[in-house]
């Protein structure tokens, strides 16, 4: 299920590197809970329409942001914990949430990206390399962590032979670094071109494509 | 009727009770907010107004629009005596009676009272169907919009229906104006309905046979419908006394709980939480 929060214009400044507080309202509504371990089969994009003004983010208006679960019960373990206290961060609050349609029956779809997808792998002395979107390794990276998440939903082996790629014929790609907790990120702002059965570009819009899908990187359009 | 506690009323309206309202539809709901044209369109979502609405029937507070703004007027009076001193509640849209309302008129005794604060809303499912409207027409309407009226007019309808062939063809409508025709200006005559049943042809006035149609009749409307796919879910936010009644008439309710058009029925939970 993917859900659309509208949240009331801030009444403190919002800091660009806000992603640790998505993270934390995230679980603060979903209660206790063991969806942060292992592989996240769930996404969630950055707040929308808000302004740079100065340092910080503002919300004049409202603020749109976007989850996405696998599993519905824990979309509506979220229902219940934002129902019980809808206040975010930075004094916003939920005023509604919309159930959101996704694309249903195709077998591949460019999707933009809510934020930036990271995409990583180990060196051999242990440390992790960013691969970004102009780096086919980048699509490998990508098409194993989506069929990790395949596997761990319980899907059949008719459905993982889904690939993910960068979309390198859009023009306006770009790199991105986002920090949490002051842990810098690289990544790429470019939609990625998902291709599988139907079920599998279905799931893909809810759990996302790439590394830290829990952590707000990811998440598709 | 059984006595009926308002008091709640009569308590400032601080509203520091948080209850979780959860509808689920168990029928398609048509919920038109304001009073349409030819089109009925439903939102999909019900509006607060609906929401207070539906809870004021599991209430039983099923009052007329006038009987309703006399209660209204009489609580803000007894409210006001006391708590108009008060610089908070002075000039409050509770005790001023100032209200947005609702777009077809209808005024919530809850509305000061309680305030839907968060909303969960799910995808729906989009149908129009046509809807039996029942109308009751003082005007001229009646002859076209039923189709029902007593059997001695049948000849009498029958020559309105005729066309009159020793009269010359309507330019405008290329057709030849009918035996009797109805309608409401001085030149239609104003007859008894026995004289009006013998008439070979002339203008008749419609009042002439008023009395041989039924008072009502029903209208095919184009109506739209939707299936909500998971149940609403509202944070609301109320006083401890109407959330406590609230929650006793949500136990057992007066009436069959519906949002919209009174088929759209709906299971209604209440938690305070």
């Amino acid at each position: 299920m993917r859900l659309q929060l509208q949240l009331t214009p801030n009444t403190q400044p919002v800091p660009f590197d806000h992603l640790h507080q998505l993270t934390g309202a995230l679980h603060k509504w979903l209660g206790q809970n063991n969806i942060h371990d292992g592989l996240s089969l769930y996404s969630f994009g950055w707040l929308r329409g808000g302004k740079p003004i100065g340092r910080n983010l503002y919300f004049l208006e409202n603020a749109t942001w976007s989850i996405s679960f696998h599993d519905d019960s824990q979309a509506w373990q979220l229902a219940r914990g934002i129902l019980k206290d809808p206040m975010f961060a930075f004094g916003m609050k939920v005023e509604k949430a919309t159930e959101m349609p996704l694309q249903t029956g195709f077998t591949q779809i460019s999707f933009k990206v809510d934020g930036m997808v990271v995409a990583r792998r180990k060196r051999p002395d242990g440390s992790k390399e960013y691969l970004l979107w102009d780096n086919p390794a980048a699509d490998e990276v990508l098409t194993g962590i989506f069929r990790q998440k395949l596997t761990a939903a319980g899907f059949g082996p008719e459905h993982l032979s889904a690939t993910v790629q960068f979309d390198r014929n859009f023009a306006n790609a770009r790199t991105k670094i986002a920090t949490i907790k002051s842990i810098k990120h690289k990544g790429s702002e470019c939609p990625v071109i998902v291709t599988g059965t139907p079920e599998a570009v279905h799931f893909v819009q809810l759990v996302g494509v790439g590394d830290l899908t829990g952590s707000g990187f990811g998440a598709l359009l | 009727m059984e006595n009926i506690d308002l008091s709640f009323f009569l308590e400032p309206p601080v509203l520091d009770t948080a209850a979780l309202l959860t509808i689920e539809a168990l029928y398609p709901l048509s919920m038109v907010p304001a009073q349409p044209g030819a089109y009925y369109r439903s939102q999909a979502h019900p509006t607060d107004p609906m929401i207070f609405g539906m809870l004021e029937n599991a209430l039983g507070w099923h009052f007329g629009e006038k009987e309703r703004s006399e209660f209204l007027k009489d609580l803000r009076k007894t409210a006001s005596k006391k708590h108009n001193k008060q610089a908070k509640w002075k000039d409050s849209d509770w005790l001023s009676g100032r209200s947005s309302g609702s777009g077809s008129g209808f005024t919530s005794l809850l509305m000061y009272h309680m305030h839907v604060d968060t909303h969960w809303l799910p995808q729906v499912m989009e149908y129009d169907d046509l809807w039996s409207q029942h109308l009751h027409d003082v005007g001229a309407n009646f002859m076209g919009g039923s189709k029902h009226y007593d059997g001695d007019l049948e000849s009498l309808i029958n020559r309105s229906k005729t066309p009159d062939t020793t009269k010359p063809i309507n330019p405008k409508t290329k057709k030849y104006p009918p035996l009797i025709e109805f309608g409401e200006s001085t030149t239609h005559q104003k007859l008894t309905r026995e004289d009006a049943t013998i008439l070979p042809s002339g203008a008749v006035h419609f009042k002439s046979v008023r009395d041989g149609y039924p008072l009502y009749y029903v209208s095919p409307k184009r109506r739209g419908y939707v299936v909500p796919q998971s149940p609403y879910r509202y944070r609301i936010m109320t006083t401890l006394t109407l959330a406590n009644l609230i929650q006793i008439a949500l136990n057992d309710p007066a009436s069959p709980l519906y949002l919209g058009s009174n088929d759209g029925w709906v299971d209604v939970n209440w938690e305070q939480l």
